[in-house]
This record gives C-alpha cells, sequence and structure tokens, in this order.
C-alpha cells in the first residue's frame, strides 16, 4: 500500500478554516486601520530569530519554551516567542527618526504544556513607541490598545495598570532583600499571593506589613487609589485625555512574564474569555541590552483571544455578500463578461463552472452562504431564488461538505 | 454583586468548604454530593465537580472562584489566581515505601503516584534512575502488587500507608485548601471577588482546625 501522508499537525498547532480565518482578518485588519490612522508605521520582522536575542529579550523561562533548530553553521535558532524583541532589534538597528512609533501583526511561538489547550502559534497585533520616556506615551499606548479592541467590537473590558518598578521598590521598603525579592516577584508573576505572603513572612516581614502588601497588591479601581506608583497621576491624566480612564483599574500585582519589563506594565481582560487578550508595558532595559539605550513602550493584543471575546459578547463579523455564478456547458465566455462586469462593480463575486442543475447550483450557494446565485445558460442568465437565508449557514456548509456533491469542477 | 460561579470538590474537601460558605454567609443549606451539580441561586451558582478539574473550570473561566488543595494546583499548574489559603484539609505529599525498603533495590526506582509531575521534580533533584508509573487512585496498593517499588501520594493521618505496610520515607510538600480565583474574574469583577475573598478568608479562620499551625516554608520545597 502507498504510504499517506499523515494528515495530524503537530502539537499545538491549527489550521484556521474560513469562518476562523475571517475572523482572524476581521480583527487584524480593524486594528491595523487604528494603527495606520495614529501614524504608526508597519514593520515585518523575521520569524526565525538567534537563541541568544531570546534569552536576552523575554528571558530565559521564554527562551525554554520556543521551537528550536541548528542553521548550517549549527548556531541554534528560535522561532519568535514575542514580537517586541525583534521590533526592538530592528530599531536598534539605526536609521529610524525618534520618536518612533511602529506597529506589526504576526504569529508568534511558544510551547504550551501538554493539554493545556492553548495554540502553540498565534498571531499577534502590536504597537511600540521608541524614544519617549514620559507617561504619556504609556496612556498613548494604553489608549491605542483601547481603541484597537474597541474597533474589533470589544465593549466589555478592563484593564490592569501595575508598575514593575513600583511594586520592585514597594517590596524592597517592605524588607525583601535580594533573594527573597527574586522569590516574591515570580509567586506574583504566577499569581500565587498565598506563597507570595508566605515568602515575605519568611523574610521577616511582620504579618501587619503583609496584610497591607496584600491591600497595595490588589486590582482597586482608580479613582479608589490616589498614587500608587510614579507617574500614575501624569499617567491617569493622560488616560482621562485620551478618555479611558474608565475601562482601567490599578493592579500593582501585574508582573508580566517577559523579563525586560521595567516600568508600567498593563494586562487586558474581557467578557467572555478567561486569560489575558493581551498587554504591555515599558521596557527601557531591553534597548540598551540591545546596544541602543533608549525608552521604550508598547502591547500586544492576541488576536485568537480578541475572536473568542468578540463572539462572546455577540459581535458577529459578516463577510461581504457573496455572488455566485455557475455558467454551465457552452456558456462560459457569455458568464466571464458577466463575471468580470459585477466585479469591475466592486461585488464579490465566485465564478464555477460545469453541468449544473437548478438545485445543485442553489444547494452551492446554500451552502457558501451567497446571497444571489445566477445560473448562465447558453439560452441566457437566470437568478435562482435561494430562499430564506438562514442566519448561522455561514460555513457549517462548507464542513458539511454539500458543496462537493454539487458536480462542479 | 456580579454573577458568580464557584466550583467545590467533591469528596473531602466539600463538607470543610460548605461550612466556610455558610460562615461567610454566601451559601445556605445542604448540598447533596453529586457529580457536576449546579446550585443557583441570586446570581451566585455553585458547583460540585472532582477536584482535579476545579483547577481546570476556573483558569478557563467556566468558573470564577474554586476551592482545591495545593497539592492539585502545584501538579496542575493552570493560570489561576492563588489568593488565599483556607487552612482546612491539611496533609501532606511524601514518599513512602514498603517498611525494610533499601534504596535502590533495582536499577530503576519506580514509583507509582497520582502526582506525576511533583513525583518526577522530586525524585530528579534525588539525581538517582527513576520511572514514575501514573495511577490514579488506591496508589498505596502499589508496592505490594509489585506494580512498583515506592509510591508518591497524599498522607492525612498515615492509617493508609501503615495498613498497607508502608513507612513515610520523606515529606515533598504540605498542603491545604486554597482558594483560587480566575485571571480575568479577578480583574473584571474585582469588587465581587474582593468582598467575597475577604469573607471567605475570614470564615476560614473561623472554621479552621485549631492548633493547626501555617509552615511559612510550606508550599515547593
Amino acid at each position: 500500500m502507498a504510504s499517506c501522508i499523515p494528515r495530524l499537525l503537530p502539537d499545538g498547532m491549527r489550521d484556521l478554516l474560513p469562518e476562523e480565518a475571517l475572523a482572524h482578518r476581521r480583527v487584524e485588519s480593524a486594528m491595523s486601520h487604528v494603527m495606520e490612522s495614529w501614524g504608526y508605521v508597519r514593520v515585518i520582522p523575521a520569524t526565525i530569530r538567534f537563541r541568544e536575542e531570546v534569552a536576552a529579550g523575554p528571558g530565559a523561562s521564554i527562551e525554554a519554551r520556543t521551537y528550536k533548530f541548528a542553521d548550517r553553521r549549527g548556531r541554534v535558532l528560535s522561532l519568535r516567542p514575542d514580537m517586541t524583541t525583534p521590533v526592538a532589534a530592528m530599531v536598534a538597528g539605526g536609521g529610524w527618526a525618534l520618536p518612533a512609533k511602529v506597529y506589526y501583526s504576526g504569529s508568534v511561538f511558544r510551547i504550551e504544556g501538554d493539554r493545556s489547550g492553548r495554540p502553540h502559534e498565534f498571531l499577534q497585533v502590536g504597537a511600540e513607541i521608541f524614544g519617549v520616556a514620559g507617561a504619556w506615551a504609556d496612556a498613548e499606548i494604553v489608549a491605542l490598545c483601547v481603541e484597537c479592541l474597541k474597533a474589533a467590537g470589544i465593549r466589555a473590558f478592563r484593564i490592569g495598570i501595575g508598575n514593575v518598578g513600583a511594586t520592585r521598590s514597594l517590596l524592597e521598603r517592605a524588607g525583601l532583600g535580594d533573594g527573597a525579592l527574586a522569590g516574591a516577584l515570580e509567586a506574583l508573576q504566577r499569581r500565587d499571593i498565598v506563597s507570595f505572603e508566605r515568602v515575605a513572612l519568611t523574610a521577616g516581614v511582620s504579618r501587619a506589613g503583609v496584610a497591607s502588601l496584600r491591600d497595595s497588591l490588589r486590582p482597586v479601581p482608580v479613582d479608589e487609589i490616589s498614587d500608587p506608583f510614579p507617574g500614575w497621576n501624569e499617567t491617569l491624566e493622560a488616560l482621562r485625555g485620551f478618555g479611558i480612564e474608565g475601562a482601567v483599574c490599578v493592579d500593582m500585582g501585574i508582573v508580566r512574564d517577559m523579563s525586560y519589563y521595567t516600568g508600567t506594565v498593563f494586562e487586558v481582560y474581557g467578557k467572555g474569555v478567561g486569560r489575558a487578550a493581551g498587554g504591555g508595558g515599558r521596557y527601557d532595559g531591553l534597548m540598551s541590552r540591545l546596544g541602543v539605550p533608549q525608552p521604550a513602550t508598547g502591547f500586544a493584543l492576541n488576536v485568537p483571544e480578541v475572536v473568542e471575546m468578540m463572539r462572546a459578547q455577540g459581535s458577529v463579523e459578516r463577510d461581504q455578500p457573496l455572488t455566485l455564478v455557475v455558467a454551465t456547458d457552452g456558456s462560459a465566455s457569455q458568464a466571464g463578461e458577466l463575471v468580470a462586469s459585477l466585479r469591475r462593480k466592486g461585488l464579490r463575486v465566485r465564478f464555477d463552472r460545469g453541468p449544473c442543475s437548478r438545485e445543485e447550483a442553489r444547494n452551492l450557494g446554500l451552502a457558501l452562504g451567497a446571497s444571489s446565485v445566477l445560473l448562465v445558460t447558453p439560452g441566457g442568465c437566470e437568478e435562482i431564488p435561494t430562499g430564506e437565508r438562514h442566519a448561522g449557514v455561514e460555513w457549517f456548509g462548507w464542513m458539511a461538505g454539500p458543496a462537493g456533491a454539487a458536480g462542479i469542477h | 454583586m456580579d454573577e458568580m460561579t464557584i466550583a467545590l470538590p467533591k469528596g473531602r474537601l466539600l463538607e470543610p468548604s460548605l461550612e466556610i460558605l455558610r460562615k461567610a454567609g454566601i451559601w445556605e443549606g445542604e448540598v447533596a454530593v453529586v457529580d457536576g451539580l449546579v446550585l443557583e441561586r441570586d446570581g451566585m451558582r455553585i458547583i460540585v465537580i472532582r477536584d482535579d478539574d476545579i483547577a481546570t473550570y476556573v483558569a478557563s473561566g467556566a468558573a470564577d472562584m474554586g476551592i482545591v488543595g495545593k497539592d492539585i494546583l502545584l501538579e496542575q499548574q493552570k493560570d489561576v489566581v492563588e489568593i488565599g489559603d483556607l487552612g482546612v484539609g491539611v496533609c501532606r505529599l511524601v514518599v513512602a515505601a514498603p517498611e525494610g525498603f533499601r534504596n535502590p533495590s533495582r536499577p530503576v526506582l519506580r514509583v507509582a503516584s497520582k502526582y506525576v509531575l511533583l513525583a518526577e521534580e522530586f525524585l530528579l533533584r534525588k539525581g538517582c534512575p527513576f520511572q514514575v508509573i501514573k495511577v490514579h487512585g488506591s496508589t498505596e496498593l502499589a508496592p505490594s502488587m509489585g506494580l512498583a517499588d515506592a509510591i508518591v501520594d497524599l498522607v492525612q493521618t498515615g492509617r493508609t500507608l501503615e495498613r498497607n505496610g508502608l513507612v513515610e520515607i520523606e515529606e515533598i510538600l504540605r498542603s491545604s485548601a486554597r482558594l483560587i480565583v480566575n485571571p480575568a474574574s479577578y480583574t473584571m469583577k474585582q469588587e465581587s471577588i474582593a468582598l467575597l475573598a475577604s469573607s471567605i478568608t475570614a470564615a476560614a479562620a473561623a472554621v479552621g482546625p485549631a492548633g493547626v499551625t501555617r509552615d511559612p516554608g510550606e508550599g515547593r520545597l
């Protein structure tokens, strides 16, 4: 027996079928449009990176979760686990007018635990500002993130904002020394508040001190907090300027998993999705590690989570209506002219040729969710009524495969 | 108050968990121990599911909050916010073997456990060759049946070990029931979560077994 090509995908890999691919494209293009309208320029970083870049950028724990292979000279390469480091490396390469505002869209790759259900490859859309240190740049990044969510049709969301630098000094002031500090931050990063409190107690912080740390490190509405970290008032003022302070809360317990964050950090949560849909923050240290000391701040949204949120919040993506033109034998050139003229008018037209009955053309049209079906025969052109269109037909018909039964080639 | 779903584990933690919720004024009345039970009142839902599934429900957002043992949290490594130690369901994860056990009795030590990850992490640090055999229950039978040389399992009183001719060799960690929250709920429903969490932990402090000292070094060894 001839060997068969396996139809399975490697762990964590997913094909996006038409419905999913459409939703991804919708989100991606809505967000790209916002970025463009804010004057950000698009860059497309390379997918394959040197391992050293990943270890120095996102850090060792992320580096351990990258797909690795070797080049011809035996150097170890990684599929990029984030976009910020490659974009920062690009800007560090020089030739940019500062401040630089850039955006990107592309897949990132991270190996996840067995059966976690998380894909190992997913699309991220994000933006970065290089060369501005002020709180307003952080606020602009948050505002741009909010605008992108709104453009994708997300209404119910909340952004938790913290500041890793301030959280670190809060812990130092509470009496956590070097070793305990690393352990405490690691516990916070896992969001394990119980272990965090144990570390603090072991390091000699009093019970009252631990209780006050607990209060300082939980999310609170912005109007209930006066000055959680240096620069917050400025940031809040800027957020008010963008009119988005209502979408924000302060959470000093946020310590992101990328090791390069130094200042303001934030995470995006929305109704209908249990995980963060993205986040970002200030990473002034990364550019100096790339040899060009420079302040920088940015964010990324994970498109699959945004899509999930969109669906959960009842925002549906509709494709432009489809016209199906089917030409039976002997009518191809006549139909070809019709199709070309419809397309020139801006319609979305799918053209099929082959022996086809009115019933088959109608079924194919239904399966494709076509808004109109035209059957072209040597005798002329006829519009086939498809009847009441089911709102949910979309691509489910495609999955069931009736299109294949229509006998069209 | 936002709508809220709380996941409680079937088994030994159910009764103490319910007692805490009653004392906290969150839930009154009895709960029949039926797998998958859903109770609903005033926007508050209580579901009773297997302890192994609590973190999965909470991590995905299918439940906003849950109560589960630290042993399971460490074994499963889910993305949840662990906000409180409820001090009930105290137990220890230990390595145990038949009396008179000598290591190494074989070239490769065979260890049966439900806690594959924790057993592996512990044995890796010991530096001896080993093989962990996953079992789903009645771990204590494995040595006498010849399935394994030793086991890694939870002990509460130690009587189960004794009955099966096993002795504790080393403690891996101590566990107790933890209150966990979905990360998105933690931010999206912060006000309700903060209210519930403080009344639950306060009630737990009142319910918790007297004289149980909370070792500050507890957790991962």
